[in-house]
């Protein structure tokens, strides 16, 4: 009955952890990883990594923190790791699982030309400068938070903070 | 020409009031237009990256963490399982092995026809009849050398020899302890999962 209770509790706590964070370590891993299911992949295993781990976990209130710092390490690991997986094609895939009603075709076009730029954003940017602009707005983490996340000394993370929003700058001049 | 370092401070008695003005109103101009370019920057990308949030689908996240979660659970209650099973084999064929300098061959009379043979250190034995373990004891006369006082020693015995049967069977303290190594790898393994 104790352990019922418990586990109830726990449950609790993992819907709330997805309700309030969800979105935002969402959007970090599909921007970080730009792959729509590599990222829902990461997304699961998140949250399984951080409950598992949720009687270490000591930065009590800071519950983005520690599931973005989670998210950027599996990230960064599933980017080391040797690609054993086969890409498939946007027309193989479909075949596979039939897209779903998702709305007209002209949200999908805008949707789609977001997303294009968005991609040439981040492609601006090298690894360690995408990854602080992300933690920094997903996580909205102070600068020290992040040098800890990265495992960089702060100025650097403030030297990426801003080399990373002069090429954004200078990408977005371009294009206007 | 006279070249000046520009990092050096110039000496004061040269100060120009008016031009050390102009120098810090172009380096605060400056410095806010390049703050006004990085803030503009980071709207950009903020507005990009909110174009393209998708909404989650909290339900089907929460259940797919959950179905990942009890997969794992199951998996590592069959690897425990397995770990136990492997070292209760172990331990019972070394036990099984050990060789017991005082087990005794006891052939109980009233079972003889059965053939039952029970080995065992605690059994009270030595008041049977040497010539009841030969194995022409079976067939030539048993009651003429059975004293009817031993049917009671001999049911003793035989409750003895049950209850020490079943104690080898089932060792209910050696399976507390396999248990409870079970559990703490449990523990372990569940700690050491990150």
């Amino acid at each position: 009955m104790i352990e019922t209770g418990r586990l109830a509790r726990q449950r609790e706590l993992l819907t709330e952890w997805v309700r309030v964070h969800g979105q935002a370590v969402q959007g970090f891993l599909r921007a970080l990883v730009r792959d729509r299911d590599v990222a829902e992949d990461l997304l699961q295993e998140v949250f399984c990594r951080a409950w598992q781990a949720r009687d270490r976990y000591a930065d009590a209130g800071k519950e983005r923190s520690y599931l973005l710092r989670i998210a950027d390490r599996l990230a960064c690991d599933r980017a080391r790791r040797p690609r054993r997986e086969r890409v498939l094609g946007a027309a193989e895939w479909q075949r596979i699982e039939p897209p779903g009603e998702e709305g007209p075709p002209w949200e999908g076009l805008a949707r789609d030309e977001t997303c294009r730029q968005l991609a040439s954003a981040l492609d601006a940017l090298n690894e360690p400068q995408r990854r602080t602009l992300l933690l920094r707005f997903y996580g909205d983490l102070e600068f020290s938070e992040i040098a800890k996340a990265l495992g960089c000394p702060l100025n650097t993370v403030l030297s990426h903070n801003r080399r990373g929003l002069l090429a954004l700058r200078q990408l977005l001049q371009e294009k206007s | 020409m006279c070249e000046t370092n520009p990092k050096q401070p110039a000496p004061e008695g040269n100060a120009d009031p008016m031009a050390a003005d102009q120098e810090n109103s172009e380096r605060r101009s400056l410095e806010n237009s390049e703050q006004g370019s990085l803030d503009e920057a980071w709207a950009g990308l903020a507005q990009l990256l909110n174009a393209n949030a998708m909404p989650l689908n909290r339900a089907a996240l929460i259940d797919a963490v959950c179905r990942r979660l009890a997969r794992r659970t199951h998996h590592r209650r069959q690897v425990v399982l397995a770990l136990a099973a492997s070292l209760l084999a172990a331990v019972g064929g070394t036990w099984m092995a050990m060789p017991r300098d005082d087990a005794q061959v006891v052939v109980l009379p009233s079972e003889a026809p059965s053939g039952k043979v029970t080995i065992g250190p605690n059994v009270k034995a030595a008041t049977l009849n040497p010539a009841a373990l030969s194995p022409t004891a079976e067939t030539s006369a048993p009651q003429s050398v059975w004293n009817d006082d031993w049917d009671d020693e001999l049911a003793l015995a035989k409750e003895e020899v049950l209850v020490t049967e079943e104690g080898w069977r089932q060792p209910a303290d050696w399976l507390a302890a396999v248990r409870e190594q079970m559990d703490e790898l449990e523990a372990e393994f569940r700690e050491g999962a990150l």
